[in-house]
């Protein structure tokens, strides 16, 4: 009687255990949770960031790159939601052909139900493609392609404002070349819809449906900002100014309505373009200011000039991302500026003491 | 002619036989509604074009005065619902600024969905063909109380010009919406025609179409190339609560 009824209870907890009664339902979770790399070819990394919005790990060394050899082949040491897999698996070694390159993972829960994706990318000090020697092909609104800065859409860490213009096959940011050398020209251009667009560059994503739901905003787009730890001093580039000939402000006649015409109106004055450097720590909704630099200028500067803008720090605490954006028409959010204003901006470099 | 005159015979004394007892009927109705809003020309709707109208509840009051033996004329308040999902593929779909200087071009899947929330207050002619059946016509003058109509673009391609969208490899990446909610108008007229039939001595099984005799949008809407005017089938039952000879 007795062997009867340790029998049951065994049948009963296995049969719980089946069912997952006991040990729970299996995990719906797909998340990385923690994700580092074992040193190796010279990459030391020091800090690594998760963004789970955009599904994105980026993993920080100290080091330059330019003093790396690459291919290089990391080892990451990564965690996910209990039970869930990852592809490719957590001991595979992956290889870095570029310092723009980036591994693809998919982690899957543990219930199969759900998955997610994510890029991997390997960081330095400095910022990717900062002499914007690399440029790969977009496919705007229009299905007519368009260059964009970066080696891989993937990983670029820089936007412009191109993918929203491109409804009117305008661009406002281009590659400009001079023998091997490679920049980046952002203009101020008008379309057939709207007077005045300002072109964009800037560190951090375009967000398409936040142009077209916010079509009269066109700061609404940028999503400023990538993750980034060290504190530089200052920030150096080369850049090359013309104001357009016009400076003029564009008012919808009916707010919020992009279809309803502008009034344009003339107004004196020059056209000046505008920079701005940010360092952030971002925790959650809430976004304190490290330091930041804003600079201005209408002054014509006919060759590519070197320029460096200290940074004024407001605040000791570690920063978690930094933004830097180059319009040709500063006030170019509220329509204002001249047509024909052009940034030419070449190698951009953070400097530390 | 004989033949006419005895048709015509036929038709009065027939008419004859079901007189109307009242002269004055109050009833409650209740009832569905089923249409939507249709693009006018019709050359305007695609071949391909799916809508899938959905069912809604109507609500109403009337009165009725029985002129003689064959006619009545009556007047309603009914709450109407129209609701209707819709999708079709698009080729250079054009939607204009409003000064028509220039348009933006979409080429892809386009769905809309709307729904139109109105008082409407028919005024009817009813003519009896018999103690059962009855034919119903009149026209309709209908109040908006609520008007939602959206549209969005999926996996197709944007561009303001219209060689772009002509000629571009379907599907494509892009999405877009439009919303019209601000432009409908904020009352729509139209005529209807329908039959009424007496199952009871106090209740009456009826159907209506009805179609609208102007665009569904304000009258300085020209975003687009074409009306679209409102159309309706509405079937239910009717409740005479009182009456008066």
């Amino acid at each position: 009687m007795k062997k009867i009824f340790l029998a049951l209870v065994l049948v009963s907890f296995f049969a719980c255990s089946d069912d997952g009664g006991i040990d729970g339902p299996a995990s719906d979770k797909a998340e990385i949770l923690g994700f580092t790399v074992e040193a190796n070819a010279g990459f030391n990394p020091v800090y690594s960031y998760i963004d789970e919005e955009n599904g994105e790990v980026h993993v920080f060394a100290a080091v330059n790159f330019d003093d790396l050899t690459f291919p290089i082949k990391l080892i990451p040491v990564i965690s996910v939601s209990e039970g869930a897999s990852i592809v490719p698996a957590l001991e595979d070694e992956v290889t870095f052909d570029d310092p723009e390159d980036f591994v693809e993972y998919t982690v899957t829960s543990e219930d199969g139900l759900n998955s997610k994706d994510y890029i991997f990318t390997i960081r330095d000090t400095q910022i990717p493609n900062a002499g914007f020697e690399n440029w790969y092909t977009e496919t705007g609104m229009n299905s007519q392609p368009f260059q964009e800065p970066g080696k891989y859409k993937e990983s670029t860490v820089w936007a412009t404002a191109n993918m929203g213009t491109s409804i009117y096959s305008i661009y406002g940011t281009s590659q400009l070349n001079d023998g091997d050398n490679s920049f980046v020209k952002i203009e101020t251009v008008t379309t057939v819809a709207l007077p005045l667009v300002a072109g964009a560059l800037y560190i951090g994503k375009f967000d398409l449906d936040g142009a077209i739901e916010n079509p009269t905003d066109p700061v609404a787009a940028a999503k400023l900002g990538i993750p980034f730890h060290e504190k530089p001093v200052a920030v150096q580039f080369k850049y090359s100014y013309k104001s357009g000939d016009q400076l003029i402000q564009a008012i919808l006649k009916d707010p919020g309505n992009l279809f309803g015409g502008f009034d344009v109106i003339n107004l004196e004055g020059t056209d000046k373009f505008g920079i701005e450097i940010a360092l952030e720590q971002r925790v959650g909704e809430a976004v304190s200011v490290i330091a930041k630099k804003v600079f201005q200028s209408a002054e014509e500067v006919a060759e590519l000039t070197n320029v460096r803008l200290d940074l004024d720090y407001m605040s000791n605490d570690a920063p978690t991302h930094l933004y830097i954006s180059f319009s040709p028409s500063y006030d170019g959010g509220t329509f204002k500026g001249a047509v024909g204003s052009t940034l030419i901006i070449d190698d951009v470099e953070l400097i530390y003491e | 002619m004989n033949r006419i005159f005895l048709l015509l015979f036929f038709f009065l004394t027939f008419t004859e036989i079901f007189a109307q007892d009242t002269k004055w009927e109050f009833a409650s109705s209740l009832g569905i509604d089923m249409g939507g809003a249709i693009p006018i020309p019709l050359s305007e709707m695609p071949d391909d074009a799916k809508a899938s109208p959905k069912l809604k509840p109507n609500l109403g009051i009337a009165f009725k005065r029985n002129i003689n033996e064959r006619w009545s004329l009556g007047t309603e308040l009914s709450y109407h619902t129209l609701a209707v999902d819709a999708k079709v593929n698009v080729i250079s779909q054009a939607f204009w600024a409003d000064d028509r200087s220039y348009a933006t071009y979409f080429s892809g899947e386009a769905y809309s969905s709307t729904e139109l929330q109105f008082i409407e207050i028919p005024f009817t002619t009813y003519y009896y063909f018999n103690k059962r059946w009855s034919l119903v016509f009149g026209a309709y003058y209908s109040i908006m109380l609520n008007g939602r109509l959206e549209t969005e673009g999926r996996n197709g391609w944007i561009s303001a010009d219209k060689n772009d969208t002509d000629t571009a490899p379907l599907p494509g990446t892009q999405n877009t919406t439009f919303d019209f909610n601000d432009e409908l108008d904020n009352y729509d007229v139209g005529v209807l025609v329908g039959y009424q039939f007496k199952v009871g001595e106090r209740v009456d099984l009826w159907g209506r179409f009805n179609v609208g005799f102007k665009s569904i949008f304000v009258p300085d809407f020209n975003n687009i190339d074409y009306e679209m005017y409102q159309f309706r089938f509405s079937t239910g039952v009717s409740f005479i609560l009182w009456t008066r000879t």
